[in-house]
C-alpha cells in the first residue's frame, strides 16, 4: 500500500480546499497510507472521518527522511492557509493539485510581505521570461492590480513537480500547451451527495419569514463582491416591481469591507435580501434545499473550479453561474435569447443560466426574471443539474480519478536535476545559512550542523 | 534572467533614467533646503538708545548768565567819577562776556528740544529696526516652512494623478479583462464546437467514401469483421484479408460505448510509466492515437497499428505513426528484438484462440529483453463488465479470465507476469447490507449472500495482464 503525505488545510480553517480534503480522504483512505501535514499543532485541526493521522508540517522533513513517503501531495491554492507547502513544493516534489489557475496572489503575497523583492523579481522572471521584465516592479510597487491574472506564475510549481492534477480540461490544455511535456492530469471534482434534514425547505422559509410563493435565489459563501453580489442587487433593484416575490439570501461570511445590505437599501430593497451569517455544512444542505435558484457568480476568477457550484448542481438546484472559460463544458442557458450554450453540436441538457461578463447586468435581470417567473424551467434545469453531478461529479467518481492519477504520480520519477536546479535559487534555500547564524549568536559552533548530518546519515 | 539583460529593454532604461533623475532632483532639494534652514536669522544682542537728554543746569544757565548789574549813577564826588572811570574800562569785557552768555544760554535753550526729539527718534528708529528684524525672521521661518511643504504639495498632486491613473487603468484593465474572458469562453466553445462538427464530418466523409469505394468495385464488404487491429482468421503475414466492420461505423460505436478520446485517455494514462524509459514501443489497436498521444508526451517513441484504416487515419491526422493492418503480420515482419514494448487495449477479446497464441508468441521474439508487454481487457470475472460492457461489442471474440490472460502470456516465456485491475465500479451502487452487524441467522446469510453477490458481480470492470520479457 503507496504511503501518501498530504498537505492540505483542514477545519476550522474555512477554506474550500479544507471541506475538499475532509470529504475525499476518506473515499481513497482504504487505498493509501496517509499523513496529513497541516501548518501549525495537530491538535488544532479536526482530522476526515477516516483515522488519518494529523501531524504538524513542521515534522515532515525528519518523518520523510526517516521512512521515505511514496508520494507527497500538496493541495495547492492561493489562500494564505496553503503558503506554507511553498517551502517543501521544490525540495519534494510531488503530485501538486492545482485548486487555482495562477499563484501569482499567493507568491506576491509571501514574497513581498516579507521584503522579498529581489527573490520576487527573479521568481516572476523565471516564470515570464517573455514579458517585460519591468511588470515585475509594477508588482513589487503593488500596482499591478488586476493585471496579475495575467501572469500566472504557474512555471517554477509545473516544473517542479512530479505530476499536476487539475479539474478542469482547459486548465490541463493551458498548462500543457504553456509547458510541453508536463505531466498533468485533469479529473472532475467531485462532491457528496445533498442530504437535507427532512423537511429543511419549510423550515428555512419559516425561519426567515419567508412565504411560500417568495422565489429564493441564494448565494454561497464568503459575501465579497468577487461573488458579484453588487450586480445581483442592481438587476434585483431594477426588476423589483415585476418579480415582487424575489428574496436574495446570502448565506456565508460577511467581510468588514462590503456591506451588501445597505447597498440594497440604498437602491430601495434592502428588505429583499437576507444575511445568514457563517453556517456549518450540515446547515449549508438545509439552505441549498431551500433555494429556488442558486448563484454561483464569479469575477475575477482564478480559473477555480467551484465545489459550492457543485454542490449546487448535486442538489438539483437550478444555477446562475459566470460564463468562464474553464466551465464552458457544463451546458447553460443564454438568457439574452435563451438558447443553449454548449461545446457539443448536440444540444445537451442545461443544468442553469450563464452570465456573459460584457452583458452582466442585463442578463442577470433578464434571468432573474424569468427563472423567478417559469417554475417548470426550475423544475426542468434541477433535474439536469443533479443529472450533470450524477455522470460526472459524484465524489466517489473524483476518487476513482485520483486513485488512477496517484498511481500514475507515484510511478513518474522526480524531475530531472536539470529542471530543479534551473529554479530560482530561494528555492534551493535548506535554511542551513540562517541557522548556522542562530548557532553563532548562542555561541555554538556551525559545525554541529555538519556533525549532526553526519550522524543522521549515518543512522539512516 | 539577469538584471544586466533587464536594463537593456527600452522601458526599463526609461525607467531607470527616471528614477536616478527622481534621486538627484531629491538631492538638490534637500541641500538647498539645508542651506536655507542654516541661513536663517538668529536672535541675538539689540544696541540699547542713547541715555536721555540731560537738561539739569538749563535752568541755572537761564538764570545766571546776566553778569552787569544797572549802569552806575553818574554822581558828582571824586568817588563816582573813579568809578565812572572804572566802569568805563572794564563794562565792555563784562558786555562781551554776558553776550557770550547770553548767546550761549539762548543756543542751549534752543537746542534743548532739538535734543529731546533726536533722543525719542532714536528710541523710535530702534524699535522699528527691532520689529522689522522680527518680521524677517517670521518670514524667513514660514518661508523654511513653505520649502518643506511645498514637497509635500507636490507628493500629494503627484499621488492623485498616479492614484487616478491607476485607478482608470485598473478600471480598464479589468472592463478587458472582461471581455477577453467572455470571449475566451465563446472562442473554447466554437473550438469545441468545430471539433465537434469535424469529427461528424469526417465519419460522413468515409462513409461516403466507403460507399464510393463499394460501388466502384462493386463488391460491397461484409459486416461482422472484428474491430480494431487484428484479423481472426489470419494465419500470417500474407493470410487472407480481414472482412471489415464498416470502418466509419466503428468509428462511431468508438465514439459512442468506448469514450471520448478525452476519457481514453485519462484511462490509460495509468500505464505510460509501466514504459518510461522505453523507445520504439508498439501500440497493437491503437484506435484514434490516445496511447501513442501520452508515449510522445512522455518522449516515449512509438508507433500504433489498426486494423481500421478510419482509425489509423484519425491518428496519423495527428502526427502519430500509425499504420493500417494486421496486428499478426506486422509483428511477424519485424525483426526479432526490434520492439522496446507492447501495448494492447480492448483487443486481446476481439482475437481467435489459435491468433492469440501466434500473437504472444511472435510478441515475444519481437521484444528486446527487458521490455514489457501490457495487455488491457474487460474483466470477465466481473459479471457487470461481461454483461455490460463485453457483449455490448458485436465484435468481441472471446472473454478472457485474468487467470487465463496470466497463464498464456507465461506460458508465450513471458516473466514476472501480473495482473493490474483498474476501474472499480463504484461502492455505493453495490448491494447494500442493512446497517449495523446482523442479529439473527437469516440477516447473516442474506449479509453474506449480498458479499458474495458483490464479490461475483461489481469488482473491476477492467484489467491488464502485464508481463516482461527477461
Amino acid at each position: 500500500m503507496l504511503r501518501l503525505a498530504w498537505f492540505t488545510p483542514l477545519p476550522p480553517v474555512r477554506s474550500g480546499i479544507s471541506d475538499y480534503s475532509v470529504e475525499l480522504i476518506p473515499a481513497i483512505a482504504r487505498d493509501y497510507q496517509i499523513d496529513i501535514y497541516v501548518d501549525g499543532p495537530s491538535d488544532a485541526f479536526t482530522a476526515p472521518p477516516a483515522s488519518t493521522p494529523v501531524v504538524d508540517a513542521h515534522d515532515f522533513v525528519w518523518k520523510h527522511q526517516r521512512d521515505p513517503y511514496d508520494l507527497i501531495v500538496y493541495q495547492l491554492g492561493n489562500a494564505p492557509c496553503h503558503d506554507y507547502m511553498w517551502a517543501y513544493l521544490a525540495r519534494f516534489p510531488g503530485l501538486v493539485v492545482l485548486h487555482d489557475g495562477q499563484l501569482h496572489h499567493a507568491r506576491g503575497r509571501q514574497l513581498l510581505r516579507h521584503g522579498r523583492r529581489d527573490e520576487y523579481r527573479r521568481e516572476f522572471w523565471f516564470n515570464h521570461p517573455d514579458a517585460d521584465p519591468t511588470v515585475a516592479d509594477l508588482g513589487v510597487s503593488g500596482l499591478l492590480g488586476s493585471l496579475t491574472y495575467f501572469f500566472a506564475m504557474l512555471r517554477s510549481v509545473v516544473q517542479s513537480a512530479r505530476h499536476v492534477l487539475v479539474h478542469s480540461a482547459w486548465l490541463r490544455d493551458q498548462i500543457r500547451d504553456a509547458y510541453p511535456g508536463s505531466p498533468v492530469s485533469a479529473v472532475d471534482m467531485g462532491v457528496a451527495a445533498c442530504q437535507p434534514s427532512p423537511g429543511a425547505a419549510a423550515r428555512i422559509r419559516a425561519r426567515h419569514g419567508l412565504r411560500d410563493d417568495a422565489v429564493i435565489f441564494m448565494s454561497f459563501g464568503k459575501v465579497t463582491p468577487a461573488k458579484r453580489i453588487s450586480e445581483v442587487i442592481r438587476a434585483l433593484a431594477s426588476v423589483a416591481e415585476r418579480v415582487p416575490q424575489v428574496r436574495l439570501m446570502l448565506v456565508g461570511d460577511p467581510v468588514e469591507y462590503y456591506d451588501p445590505v445597505r447597498e440594497a437599501s440604498e437602491l430601495g430593497v434592502g428588505d429583499r435580501v437576507i444575511m445568514t451569517g457563517f453556517l456549518p455544512d450540515r446547515d449549508v444542505n438545509d439552505y441549498l434545499a431551500a433555494a429556488d435558484v442558486s448563484l454561483c457568480l464569479r469575477w475575477p476568477s482564478s480559473h477555480e473550479t467551484s465545489a459550492s457550484w457543485l454542490r449546487c448542481l448535486a442538489a438539483g438546484t437550478p444555477t446562475i453561474s459566470t460564463d468562464l472559460v474553464h466551465t464552458v463544458d457544463i451546458p447553460t442557458l443564454d438568457p439574452q435569447d435563451w438558447r443553449v450554450r454548449s461545446t457539443s453540436i448536440e444540444q445537451d441538457a442545461p443544468v442553469g443560466v450563464s452570465i456573459d461578463l460584457r452583458d452582466e447586468i442585463h442578463s442577470l435581470q433578464l434571468a432573474m426574471v424569468r427563472l423567478s417567473e417559469d417554475a417548470r424551467l426550475r423544475a426542468t434545469l434541477g433535474r439536469s443539474a443533479r443529472d450533470l453531478w450524477d455522470a460526472r461529479f459524484r465524489l466517489d467518481r473524483m476518487a476513482q480519478s485520483y486513485r488512477g492519477v496517484i498511481d500514475i504520480a507515484a510511478q513518474t520519477p522526480v524531475p530531472v536535476a536539470a529542471r530543479l536546479a534551473a529554479l530560482p535559487e530561494h528555492f534551493h534555500s535548506t535554511g542551513g545559512a540562517e541557522t548556522q547564524r542562530i548557532l553563532q549568536d548562542i555561541g555554538l559552533p556551525p559545525s554541529v550542523i555538519d556533525f549532526w548530518n553526519q550522524h543522521e546519515t549515518a543512522r539512516t | 534572467m539577469t538584471r544586466e539583460i533587464v536594463t537593456e529593454r527600452g522601458s526599463a532604461n526609461d525607467l531607470a533614467r527616471l528614477e536616478r533623475e527622481r534621486d538627484e532632483a531629491d538631492r538638490l532639494y534637500n541641500e538647498a533646503l539645508t542651506r536655507l534652514d542654516a541661513a536663517i536669522q538668529k536672535p541675538s544682542e539689540h544696541p540699547h538708545p542713547p541715555p536721555p537728554y540731560d537738561d539739569f543746569q538749563v535752568t541755572p544757565l537761564n538764570q545766571r548768565w546776566e553778569l552787569l548789574p544797572l549802569k552806575p549813577d553818574e554822581g558828582k564826588g571824586w568817588l563816582a567819577r573813579i568809578r565812572a572811570h572804572a566802569w568805563a574800562m572794564v563794562a565792555p569785557l563784562f558786555e562781551r562776556q554776558q553776550a557770550f552768555n547770553a548767546a550761549l544760554v539762548d543756543h542751549i535753550n534752543r537746542n534743548v528740544a532739538i535734543h529731546r526729539e533726536t533722543t525719542r527718534a532714536l528710541e523710535t528708529t530702534l524699535e522699528m529696526l527691532r520689529d522689522d528684524r522680527q518680521k524677517r525672521m517670521e518670514y524667513q521661518t514660514l518661508l523654511i516652512l513653505y520649502a518643506q511643504n511645498v514637497t509635500g504639495y507636490v507628493d500629494t498632486k503627484d499621488r492623485l494623478v498616479g492614484g487616478l491613473m491607476h485607478t482608470g487603468l485598473s478600471a480598464l484593465t479589468e472592463e478587458t479583462q472582461k471581455h477577453f474572458a467572455s470571449t475566451m469562453a465563446r472562442d473554447r466553445r466554437y473550438e469545441e464546437q468545430v471539433g465537434d462538427v469535424r469529427s461528424t464530418l469526417s465519419v460522413m466523409t468515409r462513409a461516403v467514401q466507403s460507399m464510393k469505394r463499394e460501388l466502384e468495385s462493386g463488391s460491397p464488404r461484409r459486416s461482422g469483421e472484428t474491430a480494431n487491429a487484428v484479423a481472426p482468421d489470419a494465419t500470417a503475414a500474407g493470410g487472407a484479408p480481414p472482412v471489415a466492420l464498416d470502418s466509419y461505423k466503428y468509428v462511431g460505436f468508438e465514439d459512442k460505448f468506448r469514450g471520448s478520446q478525452r476519457e481514453i485517455r485519462e484511462r490509460l494514462a495509468a500505464y505510460v510509466p509501466l514504459f518510461e524509459g522505453s523507445s520504439d514501443v508498439l501500440d497493437v489497436g491503437c484506435g484514434r492515437g490516445e496511447f501513442l498521444d501520452l508515449l510522445r508526451e512522455r518522449g516515449i517513441s512509438a508507433r500504433g497499428i489498426d486494423l481500421n484504416d478510419e482509425m489509423a487515419a484519425v491518428s496519423r491526422s495527428r502526427g502519430l505513426d500509425a499504420t493500417s493492418g494486421d496486428a499478426l503480420s506486422y509483428l511477424l515482419a519485424q525483426p526479432d528484438g526490434s520492439l522496446g514494448g507492447l501495448f494492447a487495449a480492448q483487443v486481446v477479446e476481439h482475437l481467435e484462440p489459435d491468433y492469440l497464441m501466434r500473437f504472444l508468441d511472435t510478441a515475444y521474439h519481437k521484444l528486446r529483453p527487458g521490455s514489457k508487454i501490457v495487455l488491457e481487457t474487460i474483466n470477465p470475472a466481473c459479471w457487470f463488465a461481461f454483461f455490460s460492457s463485453y457483449i455490448r461489442d458485436i465484435t468481441h471474440v472471446r472473454p478472457l479470465h485474468p487467470d487465463t490472460l496470466q497463464y498464456l502470456l507465461t506460458a508465450s516465456g513471458f516473466q514476472k507476469v501480473t495482473v493490474r485491475y483498474s476501474a472499480p465500479f463504484p461502492d455505493e451502487l453495490k448491494l447494500q447490507t442493512a446497517p449495523g452487524e446482523p442479529s439473527s441467522a437469516a440477516e447473516q446469510a442474506i449479509h453474506d449472500n449480498v458479499k458474495t453477490l458483490n464479490a461475483l458481480l461489481f469488482t473491476y470492470l477492467d484489467y491488464a495482464a502485464i508481463g516482461e520479457r527477461l
